[in-house]
């Protein structure tokens, strides 16, 4: 082979680099692509907001929700009422919700590498199930009477901070258990497994309750935005946007995972403390949605892999904010379809998002072999 | 003489135990100068992997210290070891939907602020990384459509955007095909040439590595460790005795490993030129112990200036299938 000697040179030094050739030139700014669909998001996210207050048991026109929403005067001074008191609230929620299962499932699919990994499947929502199930189903015991109240605040608060302990209660073992193994996919097993041997706890504290315990545990399993009012929101809002900042203040370090843990290291990372980090938030993320509105399947998983699919990348720092957006219009969605029954009640919620979720779960893997997602 | 990119002294490297720690490589002294590629050679399991995970420092040394640039691993975070060492590995990475440009990026971790912000600076050094491993056509396509060739010469790309003083490879050519072999052996050097920077790579491919490399660093069995030029690792006989089979041989002249034949049968080949060469193989690929002098029982292949060959005894034909099945059916007589 030939190999032309050339005299050694410095390394790159600032100012020394001639015209950028064209094939390089424009690369450095992000596409149109990444901020069109941020836009078209942020747009969507406004239409659903105003159609997910409006509509429900009483039908509220558009233009009457942007007035009341504006402080203005509406055609029908109930419709305010209805507004601020009870659509307000769930729209909000809804948005929330759907916004920290999509950053805990996107955190979760970067650090483990793994496409199909979130709260649910690494066993974050069993711990805080088995929270919630402590609180609602012991509460013919002395524990439980202090919150039997019928959740008044003090129940929310004990019921938001049994999920999230029981959250962080399955992480503790397997932040242990991944500091010490670098195998992503252990982790994930074990996180499974912690799911499995909750579950079995649950399982019986629900084989022994009341009927009338069994049926507020069975109406929280549906999964609904409606159980978080104003006074729930003081306690839920903060968490959730504490989970997201943590995920918007550590895009690049999520970035430098997407090439694995080694290379991740090698380019400066401190993955051991990223992990601890990432988490945490998660959990947090997890913990309150599912103390709030129950464990609402599929939306964690699906959430991210359509942000993928619209803005052709895997670049976090779009895909944060994309996340977030997406969230909370599915969310909504979700909400909306739930209404479709009309006054006659609601579907559960959980019932929606799961056949929402669950053909873009098998869509997604079956695209998968094109390396369209990381793992 | 400037300070030397890798400096290491009195290097143990190994494992350590609850019962103790168990040294694979012992007291090693070595140093790598700024330009210059070294390539690191020995048999499977034999802790080449072992030396490079301890200079990465992703394993502690069992004893002994190194220094990169001058600066001692040992007090420094993460974070400044990446501003001293690009690291490209065997695996194949599953980056997803992302211009390779994106993927060179991310080699400037260790320079950007908290936000990850990138400076016209930041973009000027990424423009320079893609260009000195001369991927501009690469640039712009998604890193998922990548060959494996294509992919390794974007992550160099990428470890060279750290501005590192040394770029350290684990067997990057593992899963490449033979051109694309040569084609990365051949950037690393222009690299390390062009740019200054110490580039240390384990290989697999070692007549090629004996081909390309300033200095081989060569482990043999027994935790036995040789650093010289090519040429004078090949000349003590260090690469013989780290590989050494029943059925392999070192050729020294060839810097190339050889079947070892029977020995029953000698051959003679006589005339020049490609021809020759090619005679001999045949020859040899048959069983043929190649002999430069005539002597009895000795098959002679004579080659005339078109290149085409004649025994003497049976006629044949002239080409080189022909002399293979020739040489077969010699063989097979002479054998029985």
């Amino acid at each position: 082979m030939t190999t032309e000697i050339v005299p050694p040179l410095p390394r790159y030094r600032r100012g020394e680099s001639g015209a950028a050739p064209d094939a390089l030139a424009g690369l450095s700014r992000r596409p149109a692509r990444e901020f069109t669909v941020l836009a078209v998001l942020l747009a969507t996210l406004g239409l659903a907001f105003v159609l997910g207050v409006g509509l429900g048991s009483v039908t509220i026109p558009p233009r009457d929700v942007v007035a009341i929403l504006l402080g203005g005067e509406p055609e029908r001074a109930s419709w305010t009422i209805i507004v601020e008191s009870v659509r307000l609230p769930r729209a909000l929620t809804a948005v929330m919700a759907g916004a920290a299962l999509g950053i805990a499932g996107l955190q979760m699919q970067t650090l483990l590498r793994n496409p199909l990994a979130d709260p649910y499947v690494l066993g974050i929502s069993s711990g805080a199930s088995l929270g919630v199930a402590l609180v609602v189903l012991a509460s013919g015991t002395t524990a439980g009477a202090i919150f039997a109240g019928g959740f008044g605040l003090g129940g929310d608060v004990a019921v938001a901070v049994a999920a999230v302990v029981g959250a962080m209660l399955v992480l503790g073992p397997a932040l242990v258990i991944s500091a010490r193994v670098t195998s992503p996919a252990t982790v994930l097993i074990v996180g499974l497994m912690f799911g499995y041997a909750i579950q079995a706890f649950v399982t019986v504290l629900v084989a022994g309750a009341s009927p009338e315990q069994l049926q507020r545990w069975t109406a929280w399993g549906f999964g609904s935005f409606t159980a978080v009012d104003w006074s729930k929101l003081p306690i839920f809002a903060p968490i959730v946007l504490a989970g997201i900042a943590i995920a918007a203040a550590t895009t690049k370090q999520l970035n430098a995972l997407l090439l694995g843990e080694a290379y991740a290291r090698s380019m400066g990372l401190n993955t051991r403390r990223m992990r601890i980090a990432t988490m945490a938030g998660a959990s947090l993320l997890a913990g309150i949605v599912t103390a709030f509105c129950g464990p609402i399947a599929f939306l964690g998983v699906a959430i991210p892999h359509i942000a993928r699919a619209l803005l052709g990348t895997s670049d976090h720092r779009t895909l944060v904010p994309a996340v977030i957006l997406l969230g909370g219009v599915l969310a909504l969605a979700a909400q909306i379809v739930a209404l479709l029954p009309g006054s006659a009640g609601t579907l559960p919620l959980n019932a929606v998002t799961s056949l929402i979720g669950a053909p873009v779960v098998v869509f997604v893997i079956l695209r998968s072999r094109r390396g369209a997602f990381t793992g | 003489m400037s300070t030397p990119a890798i400096e290491a002294t009195g290097l143990s490297v190994g494992y350590r135990s609850r019962g103790g720690s168990r040294a694979v490589l012992a007291d090693l002294d070595f140093a790598v100068q700024p330009g210059e590629l070294v390539c690191l050679l020995g048999p499977n399991g034999i802790g080449k992997s072992t030396l490079l995970r301890t200079i990465s420092r992703i394993q502690p040394p069992l004893a002994g210290r190194i220094r990169l640039g001058g600066v001692d691993l040992g007090g420094i975070t993460q974070h400044q070891l990446a501003r001293l060492l690009g690291v490209v590995l065997t695996e194949r990475v599953q980056i997803g939907a992302m211009p390779a440009y994106r993927v060179v990026e991310l080699g400037r971790y260790a320079h950007l602020d908290w936000a990850g912000r990138l400076t016209a600076a930041d973009h000027e050094v990424v423009r320079w990384a893609i260009r000195a491993v001369g991927a501009e056509h690469l640039a712009h396509r998604d890193s998922s459509e990548l060959s494996d060739g294509e992919r390794q010469r974007i992550m160099i790309a990428r470890a060279l955007a750290q501005e590192p003083a040394v770029l350290l490879l684990d067997e990057p050519t593992a899963f490449l095909d033979v051109p694309s072999r040569v084609d990365l052996m051949g950037l690393l050097r222009t690299l390390a040439r062009r740019e200054g920077i110490a580039v240390v790579v384990s290989s697999h491919d070692l007549e090629l590595a004996l081909r390309t490399a300033d200095t081989v660093w060569l482990v043999a069995p027994g935790g036995k460790f040789y650093a010289g030029a090519p040429e004078d690792i090949v000349q003590g006989g260090h690469v013989a005795e780290a590989f050494h089979g029943e059925r392999i041989r070192f050729r020294p002249e060839e810097r190339a490993f050889r079947l070892v034949g029977e020995g029953r049968c000698r051959a003679l080949v006589e005339g020049e030129g490609l021809g020759a060469v090619l005679a001999a193989a045949v020859l040899e690929r048959e069983g043929y112990e190649i002999v430069t002098e005539r002597c009895p029982e000795t098959l002679v292949v004579a080659i005339d200036a078109r290149e085409g060959w004649r025994s003497e005894g049976p006629a044949a034909g002239t080409s080189f299938a022909a002399l293979a099945s020739f040489a077969r059916s010699r063989g097979a007589r002479t054998a029985a």
